[in-house]
């Protein structure tokens, strides 16, 4: 199957991905392959069959409602690239005010 | 042979026995592992990193032993391998990714914890394919990894560090993780024994997120019973996975020990058709037949959907794969892009991902976004999660005819580097007799059953065998019973 290659270029701008202008093309061509090999799952009769998303049952067993010690904030933010006191830092996303 | 060598030669259980009555200390065992890894490691590249600490542990190990607090301890001075997917406190953890270089965990995986608190030392970390993606160990961002049977040749993978080093006596016993056959295919291709649990059987607290689905942690060794000790220690329910069973664990040992008179092997004949390579059929062939002497029957059956299971896991698993790797976005831990240039947030994470992730992850995060995208959901996702159902059916009706199913691990033996890697499809392929117990979420377990020559050298050969979900029992008594008829298992590499 073919795929566009505008639309792939989409799904890599949604994957929050960058490709080089030389990789995109061999990407495009094993994305296409892999694509075609499942093009096989079609003539698999389905109706009635209801999909599997989960492995174990959907209960949602209640535990007592008693306090854990969770992580300690300095030990999780010593792994942070950038930070400020204790808070994450990224790029700003707003224009300066 | 050396007191010592005959210690480490009796097994897991054993060393640990050992230890524990003081015939050896745990110092000494640590030693004789240092002293391989350092002898032999810098041609194998098994291991990524070593904890710093082995042998300040191994100490502690002694002094604990001498004051009469590990008496109970089931793994008592035994070196443990840890696969670098698994998280490790204190110890870096990258998944062989740059995304994650440098980055120290803050605590330790539920597995890693359990096997500290049973005596178990940890060793390292083990090389593997970046996050999981890969069946030959050629896509870590730290190094190749070699067959201990032939240097020229791929360990398998992901799990390619876990099953080499145990092969090459570097640690006693290793965990691995299989998403689709990664601790399996490589200890079929190192010539060891590797165990993937039941989905839920093992918790997943620590365990780096591939495909949430299908991924489990299970352990590499040498024998079915230095497997089912480390099933005995890592089994069981734990409250930081929500999908861990709460089943009770059973003694794997002593069912080690029990008789396969009157077990039914099922052998699907989907499992046996072109693509297998024929000395790896008589050899899977004559495996059958040692289960027969034992007391085992065969059973021919059918898994008529075995054929689109590889195109169902690479629709899901990649699928999960896209989301589950979204958290690399260089802002909480690992790499981060840096420029002198102001970048914006969007910009930020592109570059960071783009940098940081090899080939194999961009090419499976990007399949993953496409098949989960509006408009194509249905066609792929929804149809490949619908054949996932089909082929736990097949698994299920089977399940009634047999006690156990029986197959070849891998369908060629350990190739050379670069043979498959500009493949995907290739590549994919020797997946083909493992992923299908993924999605259908029971347990399998590969061990050796013999050799084929390759240019003058031996590479083993393993078979697969598959049981319904939480019989991890019915398969480890299989293998035991095996082993105790064969001495395949008892082969090593020459290391130079």
């Amino acid at each position: 199957m073919s795929i566009d290659k505008s639309e792939l270029e989409k799904t890599i701008v949604m994957a929050r991905l960058q490709i080089g202008s030389a990789d995109v093309q061999k990407l495009i061509t094993d994305v296409e392959k892999i694509l075609s090999y499942a093009e096989q799952l079609k003539e698999v009769d389905v109706t009635g069959v209801s999909p599997t998303f989960y492995m174990v049952g959907h209960e949602l067993p209640l535990r007592e409602d008693n306090s854990l010690n969770g992580l300690p904030v300095d030990s999780i933010l010593s792994a942070a690239p950038e930070k400020e006191s204790s808070f994450f830092s990224v790029p700003g996303i707003l224009a300066d005010i | 042979m050396s007191k010592l060598q005959t210690v480490i030669n009796g097994g897991i259980d054993y060393i640990a026995k050992q230890v524990r009555q003081k015939n050896i200390s745990a110092v000494e065992v640590a030693t004789y592992y240092l002293e391989r890894i350092e002898r032999y490691d810098s041609q194998l590249g098994c291991f990524m990193r070593l904890n710093p600490h082995l042998m300040d542990d191994a100490k502690k190990m002694d002094a604990l032993v001498s004051s009469g607090g590990a008496d109970k301890m089931a793994l008592c001075g035994v070196p443990v391998g840890i696969k670098d997917m698994i998280v490790t406190r204190d110890l870096e953890t990258s998944c062989a990714s740059k995304i994650l270089e440098g980055w120290i965990p803050p605590y330790d995986s539920t597995v890693v914890r359990k096997i500290k608190d049973q005596g178990g030392l940890i060793v390292g970390k083990l090389n593997m394919d970046e996050f999981a993606m890969g069946s030959s160990n050629e896509n870590s961002s730290w190094g190749l990894c070699k067959n201990p049977w032939d240097i020229r040749r791929v360990p398998g993978g992901s799990s390619g560090g876990s099953a080499a080093a145990v092969a090459a006596g570097l640690c006693a016993v290793s965990l691995g993780t299989d998403t689709g056959g990664s601790i399996r295919q490589p200890a079929a291709l190192c010539g060891v024994v590797g165990l993937k649990p039941t989905y839920g059987r093992v918790s997943r607290y620590g365990a780096v997120a591939f495909a949430s689905s299908m991924d489990q942690i299970g352990p590499i060794g040498k024998t079915a019973m230095d497997v089912a000790l480390m099933m005995e220690v890592l089994a069981g329910h734990d409250i930081a996975d929500s999908t861990s069973l709460r089943q009770r664990v059973p003694n794997y040992r002593k069912i080690c020990e029990e008789s396969i008179e009157g077990l039914r092997v099922g052998v699907p004949k989907e499992y046996f058709e072109k693509g297998l390579d024929v000395r790896i059929e008589r050899l899977v062939q004559s495996a059958m037949d040692i289960l027969v002497e034992a007391g085992a029957s065969l059973v021919p059956v059918s898994l008529p959907h075995t054929k689109y299971g590889l195109s169902v896991y690479y629709i899901l698993a990649t699928a999960e794969a896209s989301s589950n790797l979204a958290r690399y976005d260089g802002v909480r831990y690992g790499y981060r892009h840096t420029s002198k240039d102001p970048l914006g947030l969007q910009e930020m994470y592109e570059k960071t991902r783009a940098e940081g992730f090899g080939d194999e992850v961009k090419r499976r995060i990007l399949l993953g976004t496409y098949v989960l995208r509006s408009g194509y959901y249905d066609a792929y996702f929804n149809q490949a999660a619908k054949v996932r159902t089909l082929i736990q059916n097949d698994f299920r009706n089977v399940f009634e005819q047999c006690d156990v199913v029986l197959s070849p691990t891998s369908p060629v033996p350990a190739f050379k580097f670069g043979e498959r890697i500009d493949d995907p499809i290739a590549m994919y392929l020797l997946d083909i007799y493992t992923l299908n117990s993924n999605l259908a979420g029971i347990p399998a377990i590969s061990l050796p059953c013999g050799f084929v020559e390759e240019e003058g050298q031996q590479l083993p050969v393993g078979f697969q065998l598959m049981a319904p979900w939480l019989q991890e029992g019915l398969l480890l008594k299989s293998a035991s019973a095996y082993q105790r008829a064969t001495n395949h298992h008892l082969q090593r590499p020459q290391l130079t």
